[in-house]
């Protein structure tokens, strides 16, 4: 599915977070946004599935708006947008199968078999077969993120959202949950929008980079033009304190 | 001290007691479960952004809690007879308990509400679902699982708040203890084993909750 | 339906009725006041004492104390108010009056839940703030006046003023043997007017009028004592 922004503006309160931004990303294109904290990228993610609302612009997933849209319009949407997030936002009063299955039995109407089969099919596919009956609370941090992106998954999203998904990981459990995005970025003709600071995954897994500053575009490119050869100042900066080489 | 006591009388009674026992069980359950509903409403009103439904249910909170339940069961009782509504002595009971429990609980249950994190509801909204569903699903459960023991506390509360039946004659442990020793003028027999039904009571409930808590909030004790 | 007389069945009540239910209205005030001023000190001696480590130790101690508070606190305000007038007597032999016996329980009362509250308060104050004390140099009473005490009363005061507000209310229940305070007014009134409803809800708004701003004034004091801490 192609997701359009066109001159989106938004604020907290008076702070001007996204500036007129501009961005197209096709259907199955997988992008990595980078950029410095608070430069509006993880704003952007949540504007996209209307959880935050925009000032001014347009958002469009495929053919629908999703600025100014009526909740029923936006709910569908988002069973076509899948969002994993930072603190992985698991409902601790259920289960691992039970965070999976509940959207597909509570929004899609799903039969309880049919939902349940779903559900450990996604959890086996990330790697958590074993783990049905857990609570979040007994799961490792990388184990619960795996959960996250199992929930998302299941509902057979056409865009897939992901905020920093690691950033909230010990360095040791990264490593599962980046292996399970890679995972889908090859097999599945998925929209990946993938916010994030690992840039070694980025450079293997990305169509495209796009380095964000300030609510705005800064420069983008495939991986190899943009963290080899950046063209603009700014990227170059930037680039040069989180790479090491 | 010089008192003898003749326990004999009581046990020859021992069925008033018991039937006081149950009467006073169904006014505490029936005015937890009023007020448990009326609670949720409460709470959701009092966060809610609609002005009316705030100022309603904030004025319902003050009220209760700023006049004794005493002037609340009499105005219920002349109340609704003014309005010509015939209801016995009991149910009257249940509904001064309910709507007084209710007062309560909403702000109980207004503190669960308010400590569920903004993420799960976010998260319940990304995947797709209406106000209501993230509400029934990712909302209640947990903000109930925070303060039930504040609820358990509130049960306890109505065990003993009900002993106000008897004052418009409703047959519960009070009255049964009270008319008993009127009868047999064995006071202090009478007086001690009622304590020690409440006592038990008491604890009883406490217990019952508390393996309730395990039950429903299993992943609260994992 | 006659309009007026609906309009006099909600609202009718006379001159000397409301004076005297005004007069009862103070007497309410008063009688709260004396239980929570003489349930208080009970209540903060044996909050303190439950604090012991002899007391917590020793399960016969324990007892004693356990005895007056949970028994207080597990049955109902009205059995203990009916057990002091109608218990007592034949127990101690002596014709305890209506007045006695509802100062008494509210007394004791009051004192039990200001026992618990004393005690969680000066629980919460952790062993190495005394040991602070005490390494100084200080002897206990001076450790418990100037470190625990100061610290221990902001946790205190709050549950405190819920407990007045409690017992304010909880006073009613003494109209039940005859006393006469407000709520008893507004009985002694609705029979003589033959009006029940007016009374009482005049007796809802004066509790209210007495509560409310006590509530008020508790919220306030509340968010004062979290900014200090937090600041900190």
């Amino acid at each position: 599915m192609k997701i359009v922004l066109k001159k989106v503006n938004k604020f907290y309160g008076k702070l001007h977070v996204l500036k007129n931004l501009d961005l197209t990303i096709e259907s199955g294109e997988k992008v990595v946004f980078i950029g410095p904290s608070g430069c509006g990228k993880s704003t952007m993610l949540f504007c996209i599935n209307a959880l935050e609302p925009i000032q001014s612009g347009e958002i469009w997933v495929g053919d629908t708006p999703v600025h100014n849209s009526h909740h029923k319009v936006i709910r569908k949407v988002r069973q076509k947008v899948g969002i994993v997030f930072q603190q992985f936002n698991l409902f601790p009063h259920y289960t691992a199968l039970g965070n999976v299955e509940l959207a597909l039995k509570v929004v899609l109407k799903m039969d309880p078999e049919q939902a349940r089969e779903k559900g450990i099919n996604a959890l086996k596919r990330v790697g958590l077969g074993d783990k049905l009956d857990s609570y979040p609370s007994q799961l490792s941090g990388g184990q619960q993120q795996r959960v996250a992106i199992a929930r998302a998954l299941v509902m057979d999203p056409e865009v897939l959202l992901l905020d920093e998904i690691t950033s909230a990981l010990d360095p040791e459990l990264s490593g599962e949950v980046l292996e399970v995005v890679e995972q889908l970025a090859k097999e599945r003709g998925i929209t990946i929008l993938f916010v994030t600071h690992e840039i070694p995954f980025a450079r293997r897994v990305a169509d495209r980079i796009i380095f964000m500053d300030n609510g705005k575009v800064v420069e983008e490119g495939p991986p190899e033009i943009l963290l080899n050869n950046p063209r603009k100042e700014r990227t170059k900066k930037f680039l040069s304190k989180i790479l090491h080489y | 001290m010089g008192y003898v006591f003749h326990f004999r009388t009581i046990w020859a009674n021992w069925q008033l007691f018991v039937h006081g026992l149950m009467v006073t069980l169904e006014i505490a359950i029936l005015g937890m479960a009023a007020g448990t509903v009326l609670g949720i409403i409460g709470a959701v009103g009092r966060n809610s952004k609609n002005k009316i439904a705030r100022i309603i249910s904030t004025s319902y909170v003050e009220a209760i809690r700023n006049t004794p339940l005493l002037v609340q069961l009499f105005l219920w009782y002349f109340g609704l007879g003014f309005l010509r509504i015939d209801i016995s002595p009991f149910w009257c009971v249940v509904v001064a308990l309910g709507v007084n429990n209710g007062g309560y609980l909403t702000e109980i249950i207004r503190a669960g509400i308010e400590a569920v994190k903004e993420e799960q509801i976010k998260a319940g909204f990304s995947l797709g679902m209406s106000k209501l569903q993230v509400f029934r699903y990712c909302v209640i459960g947990p903000a109930l699982g925070v303060v039930f023991p504040a609820v358990s506390n509130q049960f306890v509360i109505s065990i003993l708040a009900s002993a106000l039946a008897m004052i418009i004659g409703v047959r519960d442990l009070t009255y049964e203890a009270v008319n008993l020793q009127a009868h047999t003028f064995r006071s202090i027999e009478t007086y001690i084993v009622a304590v020690i039904i409440y006592i038990v009571l008491s604890k009883a409930i406490i217990q019952f909750m508390t393996i309730l808590d395990k039950r429903l909030f299993k992943y609260k004790h994992v | 339906m006659d309009i007026s007389y609906i309009v006099r069945e909600l609202t009718y009540i006379d001159l000397p009725g409301i004076k005297f239910m005004l007069k009862a209205a103070l007497v309410t005030l008063g009688l709260s006041g004396a239980a929570i001023g003489i349930g208080s000190c009970i209540g903060a001696v044996v909050g303190w004492v439950r604090t012991f480590k002899i007391v917590k130790s020793n399960l016969f101690l324990w007892g004693l104390t356990a005895i007056y508070v949970d028994v207080i606190r597990g049955t109902p305000l009205l059995l203990q108010v009916y057990m002091w007038y109608y218990a007592l007597p034949v127990l101690t032999g002596v014709e305890t009056s209506v007045f006695l016996a509802g100062i008494g329980a509210l007394c004791l009362y009051q004192g039990a839940y200001v026992s618990e509250a004393v005690r969680a308060g000066l629980e919460a104050i952790g062993k190495t703030q005394r040991w602070a004390g005490r390494s100084l140099g200080m002897s206990y009473w001076q450790t418990m006046r100037y470190i625990v005490f100061p610290q221990a009363i902001r946790i205190i005061i709050p549950p405190f003023i819920g407990i007045c507000l409690g017992v304010i209310k909880d006073s009613s229940l003494v109209s039940t043997i005859g006393f006469i305070e407000l709520a008893r007014s507004a009985m002694i009134v609705g029979r003589r007017t033959l009006y029940p409803l007016p009374p009482w809800l005049l007796a809802a708004a004066i509790y209210f009028v007495i509560c409310f701003p006590i509530s008020r004034l508790s919220q306030k004091i509340e968010k004062k004592l979290r900014k200090g801490q937090k600041g900190e």
